[in-house]
Parts: C-alpha cells; structure tokens; sequence
C-alpha cells in the first residue's frame, strides 16, 4: 500500500516540475531571444554605448560593481520593507477606527479619496522639506503613496467577514472590537494580502522616488549618479539589481499569503 | 411563573417599505427544565422567534421574558446552535469550543476541562487538535453543540441544527443530542425544526406554528417518559402522535 503511493506519486511529482520548468522555459527563453537580438542589432548600428550599451556590457557592468550595487539594493529594500510594514500598520489601523467609529469614515473617507487624486509625486519634495533629506523621508513618501490599497483592502476584508461568523459573535456578547479582533482580522487576511502586494510595488517607487529627490546612498541615488556620468551600461545594471531585490520582496509577501492560506484551509 | 414567556409578540420586516408581517401574535410559555421544539413548514417564521429569544432580532411588539427579565439583547446564559456549524476555520477543534469563554473573558483553564469532557461525550476526543475543514459534516455540527454547551448555559436554544446533514448522520445527531439532554447538560431547550419524528423523540412539549404571519396553533404535549431510547421510534404511541402532528400540518396547508 505504501510503496504503491510512492511509486504512485513520483511520476506525478516528476510531471509536476516539468511542467513548471517548461512554463518557465518559455518566458526565459524569450527574454534571452530579445537580448541576443538587441546584442545584433546594436553591434550591426555602431550605436554609441551612452544611448545603448549592448546586453553584454551591462552583463558585465553589473558583474563588476556586484558588490556596489548590492550595497546600495539593500539600503533601498531595508527602506522598502520599513516602509510596507508602517504602511500594512496604519492601513489596518485606519480600516478598523473607521470599522468602529462609523462617523469617522463617514468624515475622512471622502477626503481620502480626493488626497488619491492629487498626483502624490508632485508631493515628493514636501517630505523633503518637513522630514529632512535622509531615510525619514523617503520612507514618509512611500507609506503616503502605498498605504491606500492597504486601507481599501483591510476596509473590503473586515466588510466581507461572514455573516454567520459576524452573528456568532453577537450572540456571545462579543464587544465590536471583540469582533473585530476575533472574526474580522483573521478572516480579511487575504484581502489584506492583496493589498499587500499592491503597496509593496508602490512601496519600491515611493522609496526610489524620495531617493531621486534627495538622498546620500541607496539604488536610485546610484541611478542618479550613473546618468549624470553618462554611465548607461551601470544604470541598467542598477535597474537589473533592483528588479530582482523588488522581486525578492514581492516574493516574501506572497510566501506569507501561501503560509496564511495554509494554515487556515490545509 | 414561566422561564421563557411570550406575549403578543409581532414581527414586521419592512425592508423597502413593503411591510412583511413574519410573526402575528405568538403567545407561549416555556417552564425551566423543558425541552420544547416548534414546528411548522420552512419559512413560517420559527427561526425568527428563536432569533428574538436570542437577542438577535429586535421586537416590533410585544414581550418576551426569559428568567423575569424582559429580552433587549444577546445574553451569556444562552447558548445558540445555528444552521450552520459557523466554525473558525483558523482554529482548532478545541479551541473552537473554547471561543466563547475566551469572548466572556473568564479564566481558560477550568473551562478547558469542561470542554473536554463535552468533545468526549460527543465522540471527538481524538479530534481536538484538527481544524474544521479535516471534518466531516457531522462532526462540524457536534463542535458546534459542544461549543453552545461550553460556558454551561441556563438555555440552549437550536435552529435546525441539523437540516443540512445526511438522513443517517441526522438520526445520529438525534441520539447524542437526546443523550446529552438527558445527562442534563444544559437545563431549558428550544428546539426549531421541521422534522415531525425529531420533535416527538427530542421533546416535551410541541409548539406548531402555521405559515406567514406565523403563529402559534396548537401545543401539543409528548407524553413518552424519560430517559428515552431510539427504539422510541417503533412505539404504536410514537407513530401515532407523528401522524396526528403531520395531519395537523396538512390541515394547515389546505387553508
């Protein structure tokens, strides 16, 4: 019986990483495609390395200033990271004042809304000017800019809790923030995770942004510096080292949501 | 003097002022000790009554007394089984139970102990650690009881606890519940269902209610003494007061 489930099973697991491999394959092996190509091209046109470095010299670009780059990635994730945790905290705060105190939403949601239409970039250097030119800033921006889609998203999960849930609650005598605590907070978790994913990209700009504007170190003052020097092939490398940190952050938010489910559902 | 007591209770729901009567003048008592169900076609109005005895739907008119005081909202001496089992799927088994001590805020560790007990009478003591979706229907359905029995109410009060489960796993329910009963686990029970056969072997007493504006037609006294047994269910006397009530419904439904 139990030998029969394995052999059962090793085809299926085997099935199960070729196919992920080949839904991999595809996007990769486009990638690669492209980037020979560009390589052809640029070569064939004698393109000046200043507009268009060839995929080989950012390859080595980046091989060379690893160490750099690296440096400067992790400034700017340790900032990202700050900056998505404040943003979950006060996204879930908000929602449940407003979940408790009905004529608190009914006074600052409105306003909320109209804040969202500004466009928040065009409000970029007043952080400068009330928080100062170092991570305080930046790290201000990038909560302004991401903690909406957490507020929607904690406000939609505490408003979809069950019914049944919600009445079981009620006729134990539960206080709202009872409820909230008990029934509505861990049944939001995966709303709430969506939202989460969406400030952790807003997150990255809004870092990057207040990095642009002023700051001594971090990835996007190194893509400042690298254009202001012509220096197009370590610009793109800096672009590749950031994508794969904002990836790695991306992917740590969605390990959550798989652990959350996990344990909710098996 | 009565423990439950209803008079002239009336139900209006007038969601987009288009009033629906759902209760018209619903008069009963109930004596502390009982085991009463209500009876009557599906929408009649009966969970809406048990609703109202829970504190969770308000009373367009009337009075209702539970222990001589008059009911305005949720009460902690009352248990409540829904229709649904309406477990936290994040918790387990056990801790579900304990969900709600832990809203009343009393110590932990006594009640644990209680809770136990009630998983073992209901045939879960290997389950306390599973998390709802690792059981089955039924078993959902008896964390629920154990859950409404846990913090030892002075009233149990049920809504059709068991219409979404199976014919077999239904009659068994039957059994634990009637079991559970009569080791006094709790001490005053309403009981909603449309099952004719589960409130004459649950029951002493039989409230029927007719269809929207419901109200109360006949009670209808279960004379079987206690503690009762499933071979109940052969009895002359027992298929006897079946078809009586299930006669009484179809005169009803003629109106």
């Amino acid at each position: 019986m139990a030998i029969e489930a394995i052999i059962d099973a090793r085809p299926h697991r085997a099935g199960a990483v070729r196919r992920g491999i080949g839904e991999a394959l595809l996007p990769v092996g486009f990638a690669l495609v492209c980037l020979v190509a560009i390589e052809v091209l640029v070569r064939a046109m004698a393109l000046p390395e200043v507009l268009l470095p060839p995929p080989s010299r950012v390859l080595a670009a980046l091989a060379a200033n690893a160490g750099v780059l690296l440096h400067h990635g992790i400034l700017t994730m340790v900032q990202v990271a700050g900056a998505l945790v404040l943003s979950i905290m006060l996204g879930i705060l908000l929602a449940a004042v407003f979940s408790l105190v009905p004529i608190l939403n009914d006074m600052y949601a409105p306003l909320l809304v109209i804040l969202q239409i500004v466009p928040k970039i065009a409000l970029a250097p007043l952080f400068v000017v009330w928080l100062g030119t170092g991570a305080p800033s930046h790290l201000g921006f990038a909560v302004f800019l991401s903690f909406f889609p957490m507020l929607i998203a904690a406000q939609a999960g505490f408003e979809d809790s069950s019914a049944d849930a919600v009445r079981l609650c009620r006729a134990l005598g539960a206080s709202p923030l009872q409820t909230l605590l008990h029934v509505r907070m861990p049944m939001a978790l995966p709303q709430l995770f969506v939202g989460a994913k969406i400030g952790a990209t807003l997150c990255i700009i809004g870092v990057v942004m207040g990095e642009f504007i002023s700051a001594q170190a971090g990835i996007g003052w190194y893509i400042l510096q690298a254009a202001a020097l012509s220096q197009t092939a370590n610009l793109i490398a800096a672009l590749i080292m950031l994508s794969i940190l904002g990836l790695a952050v991306f992917g740590l938010v969605s390990a959550g949501e798989i652990y959350v489910r996990r344990r909710f559902y098996g | 003097m009565s423990f439950i007591r209803g008079d002239g209770l009336r139900k209006v729901y007038d969601p987009d002022g288009n009033a629906v009567e759902a209760l018209h003048n619903v008069n009963f008592k109930i004596e502390k000790g009982q085991f009463v169900s209500i009876l009557g076609p599906s929408g009649c109005g009966k969970s809406t009554l048990l609703m109202m005895c829970g504190g969770l739907e308000e009373i367009t008119e009337g009075r209702l007394e539970i222990g001589d005081m008059p009911m305005t909202g949720p009460r902690r001496e009352i248990g409540v089984m829904f229709q649904d089992p309406t477990l936290l799927p994040w918790k387990t088994v056990l801790q579900n139970v304990l969900f709600p001590a832990r809203i009343a805020g009393i110590p932990i560790d006594p009640v644990r102990q209680r809770a136990r007990a009630l998983l073992k009478a209901c045939g879960l003591q290997n389950f306390e650690a599973h998390r709802p979706h690792q059981l089955s229907g039924g078993m959902r359905q008896r964390v629920s009881i154990c859950r409404a029995l846990v913090n030892d109410p002075e009233i149990l009060l049920m809504d059709e606890p068991f219409s979404a489960l199976d014919a077999i796993t239904r009659d068994q329910m039957n059994l634990l519940l009637l079991d559970l009963w009569q080791q006094q686990t709790a001490r005053t029970a309403l009981f909603i269902t449309h099952s004719i056969r589960e409130a004459v072997l649950l029951s002493d007493r039989i409230l029927m209610m007719t269809r929207r504006p419901a109200t109360i037609v006949e009670d209808v006294a279960v004379p079987f003494a206690r503690p009762r047994h499933p071979e109940l269910g052969e009895d002359v006397e027992f298929n006897r007061l079946c078809s009586r009530l299930r006669g009484m419904i179809e005169h009803d439904h003629g109106d």
